[in-house]
């Protein structure tokens, strides 16, 4: 498949106050492609992919995405370009039902048909094993399965760009080998990045992986490549 | 026919069957709390679906009573015309409000709205000699009347409290069943998450603030059309927190909520004036016992309990 790039990022980044949370990150997202994005904790992480989806702006840099330079552009309008962020904390509609989470999240593209909705819910919640639970009040769920509930409404948006924080955080043995199957079906339409600490679901998914540590970018590679990278070593070890 | 809306067409049926069996006192109150409950209703727009609180609402309701009252009294123009012209005017109003309000959120958009709402109210008073402050003044039974039919009467304004309460029940209750009352629950509940899902926020907030104050807008030029009186105590700080009572004890995000909240109010301030002078101690008692006990207002705590399917 010829790379076409999807998402790019110029010289990014972002500082609160003294503290450089995320420095000079050059980085490019292939269409296609399950990207996975590492580190250790506080590394910048979160606050880089924030920047890419809009929910905090850049101190400095370029964003584009599809082509376009959306750096400036609010997040609800890259959404509606196709982007997806499912969050790191659980974000639901505490107060309302499972199906009505998901169908706000499937609701936009869809215009006004009641039924071609309920259809797309019945099956954003199937992919995620929830189909049984679409009455049920999603902040009564248990926490792993809000967390599908999150994931459903990432899957419900039908983005070209689904971007996960820690997806499988809070999640069962048997529910993380699930989501691997489900992401491994996801990327045949839609490109990736999964920030995961769980090196296992990495392994088994990332095309490339790309590790960041104090706000950098120092190491990008294939998941052997990393593997046998000395400076991830060292960051993850100390030394 | 869904059963959310067959019983929003029930609670219209049963106040249509009470016009003709009310003796003429709760007759008279129940139109009057009609009038109110479309006030609430409006506030319920913003407040319990939106989560937009206001303590400044009075200045919708004022803009529909003066937009109507003034075009009367200055211009002349039929009830009916000048009632429309009422509605107008409060739209346009909420919607400089919404877009100068919602630069801010929590306590400031509280204050801010209050603050414009004293401006509205000082307004008022200071352009007594057309306002007439806040002696107000009287639309003569004369003119209250559309197409010959005299709104002073008490069945016809009834029915004309009637048919403006039953529009508006059914507006907000197709709203909050519609893709756009599911982005504005969406927006109450988390607007973080609500944005990103890809909706404008800002828009959908100005929207309700503009359906909410052109209903209040509404619920004051036909409290103006249908009991004669326009005046500057309309527009004062206790009337902007009324409808939050009304709603707050009814339930905020339930349709029929304002309505129960209002009437609820009305009869608790008219039974204990009977008993004691001191009826506002027992107003505030209730407001506790329900804060205490049924936070979500009664018909919350009714679909908490029983009623899971009501809008």
């Amino acid at each position: 498949m010829a790379a076409v790039t999807l998402l790019s990022a110029k010289s990014v980044s972002r500082h609160f106050g003294g503290l450089k949370a995320v420095q000079n990150v050059d980085f490019t997202l292939p269409e296609g492609e399950i990207r996975a994005l590492i580190g250790p904790n506080g590394a910048g992480k979160t606050t880089f992919v924030s920047m890419l989806c809009g929910r905090i702006p850049v101190s400095d840099g370029q964003i584009t995405f599809d082509g376009e330079d959306v750096t400036a552009m609010p997040a609800h309008k890259r959404i509606q370009k196709g982007m997806a962020y499912t969050f790191q904390i659980t974000s639901i509609f505490g107060e309302l039902s499972v199906h009505e989470n998901v169908a706000l999240a499937v609701q936009r593209r869809l215009g006004n048909s009641q039924k071609t909705l309920d259809v797309e819910v019945a099956s954003a919640l199937a992919r995620v094993g929830l189909q049984d639970r679409a009455g049920q009040t999603a902040g009564d769920l248990a926490y792993g399965h809000q967390r599908l509930v999150e994931i459903a409404m990432g899957l419900g948006q039908s983005p070209r760009l689904l971007i996960l924080d820690e997806p499988t955080q809070g999640l069962s043995d048997g529910e993380v080998a699930e989501f691997i199957a489900l992401i491994k079906d996801v990327a045949k339409d839609t490109t990736i990045l999964l920030i995961e600490h769980n090196i296992d679901v990495v392994m088994a998914l990332a095309d490339r992986i790309t590790v960041m540590n104090f706000g950098e970018i120092i190491a990008e590679g294939t998941p052997q490549e990393i593997h046998a990278n000395e400076a991830v070593q060292t960051a993850y070890l100390g030394g | 026919m869904s059963r959310a809306l067959s019983f929003h067409l029930g609670l219209i049926a049963v106040l249509l069957v009470l016009q003709f069996v009310l003796p003429a006192y709760h007759h008279g109150n129940l139109a009057r709390v009609m009038v109110l409950a479309v006030y609430a209703m409006g506030y319920n727009i913003m407040f319990g679906y939106t989560g937009l609180l206001s303590l400044g609402h009075a200045m919708f309701f004022t803009a529909g009573m003066y937009g109507m009252g003034m075009s009367v009294r200055l211009w002349e123009m039929p009830v009916g015309v000048a009632f429309v012209l009422g509605v107008v005017i409060a739209a346009v109003f909420s919607l400089i409000v919404g877009l100068l309000a919602l630069r801010t959120i929590g306590v400031a958009f509280m204050i801010v709205t209050l603050m414009f709402s004293q401006a509205v109210f000082l307004t008022i008073l200071y352009f007594n000699p057309v306002t007439r402050g806040d002696e107000g003044f009287v639309i003569p039974q004369p003119v209250r009347q559309i197409a010959g039919i005299d709104l002073s009467d008490a069945t016809n304004r009834y029915f004309a409290a009637l048919i403006l309460f039953s529009v508006c029940l059914l507006a907000v209750l197709a709203l909050v069943r519609s893709p756009t009352g599911r982005v504005l629950i969406a927006i109450r509940e988390n607007e973080e998450r609500a944005r990103m899902l890809g909706y404008d926020t800002w828009a959908h907030k100005l929207g309700a603030v503009v359906m909410s104050g052109t209903m209040a807008g509404a619920a004051g030029a036909a409290y103006g059309a249908l009991f004669g009186s326009v005046g500057a105590s309309f527009a004062e700080v206790p009337f902007s927190i009324l409808p939050l009572l009304y709603v707050l004890l009814g339930g905020p995000g339930t349709v029929i909520g304002p309505f129960v909240g209002t009437l609820f109010m009305f009869y608790l301030r008219d039974l204990s004036s009977t008993l004691t002078d001191a009826h506002m101690l027992v107003a505030g008692v209730v407001l506790i016992l329900l804060t205490l006990y049924a936070r979500r207002g009664i018909m919350g705590l009714i679909r908490e309990r029983w009623l899971k399917w009501l809008p």
